[in-house]
């Protein structure tokens, strides 16, 4: 029977040797958990103090596979050692041995962003089986989560495009909102992701557009692509003189006109008899919800006579504004 | 129409009821006695498309609340005061706007055999002197029962022998075989749900096509039945107005306007939680996709402006071809009435009064 060793037993299964960088098949990332790519941190700290902490290499044919390790090793070269120390394992390890001990180099010394979980979860994932249920095998090695279905959510990271995982490590897309975006048809997911991504939306705007852009693709029998693509989308998502704030304003305003172009020209009707109302004093004349009901509410804030003076006048400028009949009737 | 029942439940509590025995003979489906429902409901609920598991799933049981209900309408919106005979539970056809779908949890197939219970409440209504107006098509299709049961062979001859209330039996079947020979006396409205036919393709699985309804009403008006109609929902896309005109000249060239108690109108309008049943079940439909706000009765409904619009056009055509028929708006304000045909209910003595003189006249209802 496979027995799963403990990490304090973990010491009895490897021997630390130094071995050629050239050895090292540095092409087989099957362990590898960090997303992190900066080395100059590393480097710097290899070149003053050498490599205190030597990566897990497991023999692979002529070859070794990286268990742990994989950015100091890559420092290693980089800096143009030729030989290096590694913890090497010997043959009573198993594969599951070699994850687990992956994802407790990994998770010992940083928190782990989500991609980093998703690879840390997908390497127990095939260990798993009714006697050892994946979280069973996750408790213990420092991962955020052991619930059976977020791990499963979790999991779904690993199939998303790297964009993708670029936005959920960013913070620009969350995970759930990720996961609705995977669910798009062919490259949809992506695209929206990027517009997201470069207005740095939060999640409830993201979550407006994304309705609203599919909501007009399914009536208008297209692809998100193609709304997406339209010309005054790009324009507006392109604009040179707006910043970020400005075009989600538009894009926002836009996308919304289009999927309620009566509401909207409603609106907008409504908007310009306000403005050309002119009405001051902060006294306000607000229509019924939706236009639904017949109530309109006028106010006419007031501390004095001689404002309550001002509130007739403003009455008298709606009752005599040519629009004011229409807008009502 | 045909039930296609896969699964039959009989509540214990109703096993030994000559109807029970009726529907199951004629159901043909394995039935399983049961005394407790809930595990049927769970295995709707748990099923991957409940909606669709509970059309093929009936449960014989009793009514052990009223068989009388007041139509839910809400204080805003102009009310037709109908009122309910709930003789059953959902639907064996597939429309996609339905909102029974959302209305019954979970939504599945009852049929209420406590009929004596259903009659004791009908000879109590039957005393009272004003003119009411009842129905069976509101939590389910009128005649889906037809070949299965007895309840309309029940309430036909029963209103029949009154002069006060008025039967509708409301439905988009063409099961209407078994109503030649009833002495129905003028009290039961046989009424047909009509929509364009690209909607009927579009979103109403299972139903008759509109010609065959047409068709229907007709041999029903030889039978001497009054009839109704009911655009409801009616649907907003490009093109709409001239295909609900080809549907009105469908229907007045076949139908005897005299004949007609009443023609409803009613846009789409349903509960914010059907959205998310038709983009599950339904997901070609673009139902959902038009211009909707919330409304004062919570529910999702078509901008005003555009009800407006749609009624104004709508009604036009139908005072054209059909001026003596009473038109009215299911759960509309004031001002959708007053700017389409110039007045409100009100004005009349409220929608139930309008309602009540229309049975009356073509009802031969006496006070």
């Amino acid at each position: 029977m496979k027995r799963y060793i403990s990490l304090p037993a973990l010491t009895m299964y490897y021997d630390v040797e130094f071995v050629p960088i050239s050895s090292i098949d540095t092409g087989d990332s099957t362990f590898r958990i960090t997303t992190g790519k900066n080395l100059q941190v590393i480097s710097r700290s290899i070149r003053s103090v050498g490599l205190l902490n030597p990566p897990m290499v497991a023999p692979a044919g002529s070859k070794y596979r990286i268990i742990f390790g994989f950015k100091r090793i890559e420092a290693c070269r980089e800096i143009g050692l030729e030989e290096i120390p590694v913890r090497m394992c010997r043959s009573g390890m198993s594969e599951l041995d070699y994850a687990k001990s992956a994802i407790l180099d990994n998770s010992g010394q940083r928190e782990l962003n989500l991609v980093e979980v998703a690879r840390s979860v997908r390497l127990l994932y095939g260990f798993a089986d009714t006697r050892n249920p994946l979280p069973d095998l996750v408790d213990g090695l420092g991962l955020p989560f052991s619930n059976a279905l977020i791990l499963d959510q979790i999991l779904k990271i690993n199939h998303m495009t790297a964009a993708m995982q670029e936005g959920i490590i960013s913070g620009r897309i969350s995970l759930p909102m990720a996961l609705e975006l995977t669910e798009l048809e062919g490259d949809s997911g992506d695209i929206v992701s990027e517009i997201f991504q470069s207005l740095n939306l939060s999640l409830n705007k993201q979550r407006e557009i994304l309705a609203l852009v599919k909501e007009i693709a399914l009536r208008e029998d297209k692809t998100l692509p193609e709304v997406l693509n339209g010309r005054d989308v790009v324009d507006m998502l392109f604009h040179g003189d707006w910043d970020k704030g400005q075009r989600t304003r538009e894009l926002r305003k836009l996308l919304r006109k289009k999927r309620y172009p009566e509401i909207s020209r409603f609106e907008c009707v409504f908007e310009g008899y306000l403005k050309s109302l002119r009405l001051s004093g902060g006294a306000g004349l607000i229509p019924p919800r939706d236009f639904e009901g017949n109530t309109y509410t006028l106010q006419f804030p007031f501390r004095n006579m001689r404002e309550l003076e001002n509130c007739r006048a403003v009455l008298e400028k709606i009752l005599r504004h040519p629009e004011t009949k229409s807008i009502l009737e | 129409m045909n039930l296609n029942i896969k699964k039959l439940y009989i509540d214990q509590s109703v096993a030994d009821c000559d109807e029970t025995a009726f529907a199951a003979s004629r159901i043909g489906a394995p039935a399983q006695v049961v005394t407790d429902l809930r595990p049927v409901y769970q295995e709707i609920l748990s099923a991957e498309d409940p909606e669709l598991t509970g059309k093929s799933t009936l449960i014989l049981t009793a009514n052990r609340g009223r068989f009388i209900k007041k139509c839910p309408g809400t204080r805003y919106y102009n009310c037709c005061g109908y009122e309910i005979l709930h003789v059953g539970t959902f639907c064996v056809m597939d429309c996609s706007y339905c909102i029974l779908q959302t209305y019954f949890h979970p939504p599945v197939l009852h049929y209420f055999v406590n009929h004596q219970d259903l009659v004791s409440e009908l000879d109590d209504v039957f005393k009272s002197p004003e003119i009411r107006r009842f129905g069976t098509g509101e939590f389910t299709d009128s005649l889906i029962w037809e070949k299965y049961t007895n309840v309309n062979a029940l309430l036909i001859p029963k209103f029949a022998s009154q002069s006060r209330s008025v039967l509708e039996l409301k439905t988009k079947t063409t099961a209407i075989d078994h109503l030649e020979h009833f002495d129905h006396n003028g009290k039961t409205i046989i009424s047909w749900s009509l929509n364009t036919e690209r909607i009927i393709n579009s979103e109403e699985r299972h139903t008759r096509p509109l010609r065959a309804r047409i068709d229907a009403a007709r041999k029903c008006q030889g039978w001497g039945y009054p009839l109704a109609f009911h655009f409801d929902p009616l649907v907003i896309y490009e093109g709409c107005e001239e295909e609900y005109k080809a549907v009105f000249d469908q229907l007045f060239s076949s139908i005897n306007t005299d004949n007609i108690v009443w023609i409803s109108l009613g846009t789409f309008r349903f509960m914010p939680d059907l959205k998310a049943v038709i983009q599950r079940r339904f997901a070609k439909s673009k139902i959902v996709y038009g211009e909707f706000i919330s409304g004062l009765d919570n529910k999702m409904r078509y901008f005003k402006p555009l009800r407006l619009s749609l009624y104004q056009t709508l009604i036009q055509w139908i005072k054209a071809a059909a001026p003596d028929v009473l038109v009215y708006f299911c759960m509309e304000d004031d001002e959708i009435w007053r700017k389409t045909l110039g007045f409100t209910p009100d004005d009349r003595g409220g929608l139930g009064a309008m309602l009540n003189e229309s049975a009356r006249r073509h009802c031969r209802l006496t006070d």
